[in-house]
């Protein structure tokens, strides 16, 4: 009798649980008008803003990372070979959204532009060896010279004991990757067709 | 970084703060303000140009010191025991520092200090350690800087 008891009051509160979960379910919302409007991202080669001195990273295989992740999220995407008609680009002239840099982004054709900055990369052994990365990126709508999109990324990597110390020379790299996710994260995913 | 600075300029240059300045040249030196950490990178715009334009009407002799100080708080060091995964701290502090010319409005000199893994304090050895280093090789000799 008491097992039955037992039982009953479980399932009870299985069915409960249950319910609960179902009821805090909420239903997606619809990407925001902006991101599904666009119709092509031209990523533009990496900016290389790290201070101090630079450890060796390839840029290109870093744009293609940001591509294929961008592709992943369903965005029509191409990776771009220059970065701007003319100057130097600061990081205040992209927080601002200067319109006088943002239309010179990329080739005249191409509307929706991402530039990603690279801003640190560094690795070090410890108790192990770690990896650190902190990339940050930029969507512009050059129609009306918006800033669309930002975001921030830090990715960390790293291996404690001796196996970790001779891993040192991956732990860039993962950083990168680490990072590269981390900065598109807050980049809404897109329906598969549209 | 003021203090920093002035300790690391030593003789080499004259430094002239902005309350001694005439009133013009103090003008455009708030103005410059505003543009601070990208005149510290060595990177001018045209705003800055034409500001820097018209300090070497005031007097050709002057150079703009820009300091800035970009500190992140990131997550601390961690050790997972069960994978045995590790990480570093994701906080830093940059120090970065560039002289220009007013009359070239072209860098003179320029500087910069990373510290990895730290939000540095004013009071810490590394912020100590990093503003000597940054003014470590400060050389204007047969520039034209004031």
């Amino acid at each position: 009798m008491k097992l039955s008891m037992k039982l009953g009051l479980l399932v009870g509160m299985l069915s409960i649980g249950l319910v609960n979960c179902a009821a805090k379910k909420i239903p997606k919302a619809p990407p925001d008008p902006k991101f599904t409007s666009i119709q092509k991202i031209s990523v533009l080669p990496i900016l290389d803003a790290r201070p101090g001195s630079k450890a060796k990273v390839n840029l290109r295989s870093l744009q293609s990372s940001v591509v294929n992740t961008l592709k992943r999220k369903h965005y029509p995407v191409g990776a771009e070979e220059a970065t701007s008609s003319g100057g130097q680009i600061d990081v205040d002239d992209l927080e601002s959204a200067d319109p006088g840099v943002v239309k010179k982004l990329g080739p005249d054709a191409d509307r929706w532009v991402m530039i990603v900055m690279l801003n640190d990369v560094h690795s070090k052994i410890t108790f192990g060896s770690t990896g650190n990365a902190e990339m940050s990126g930029y969507l512009f709508d050059k129609a009306d010279g918006s800033l669309v999109w930002k975001g921030k990324g830090t990715g960390t990597a790293g291996q404690g004991g001796l196996l970790g110390m001779t891993m040192k020379g991956m732990m860039n790299s993962a950083a990168l990757e680490s990072a590269v996710a981390a900065l598109l994260s807050t980049m809404p995913n897109l329906p598969k067709s549209r | 970084m003021l203090d920093a600075a002035r300790t690391g300029i030593g003789i080499k240059a004259s430094i002239v703060d902005l309350e001694k300045l005439d009133p013009a040249a103090d003008e455009v030196c708030r103005n410059l303000n505003t543009l601070a950490s990208r005149l510290s990178r060595g990177n001018l715009n045209d705003d800055a140009s034409k500001l820097l334009a018209s300090l070497s009407e005031i007097d050709l002799q002057y150079a703009v010191l820009a300091q800035s100080i970009r500190v992140e708080a990131g997550v601390g060091a961690t050790w997972n025991p069960n994978t045995g995964g590790i990480s570093s701290s994701t906080a830093s502090t940059l120090l970065q520092t560039a002289l220009i010319s007013a009359k070239t409005g072209k860098v003179i000199w320029k500087s910069e200090q990373l510290i990895r893994y730290k939000a540095a304090r004013p009071a810490d050895n590394s912020m100590g350690k990093a503003l000597a280093a940054l003014f470590k090789d400060f050389n204007v000799e047969g520039r034209e800087a004031k």
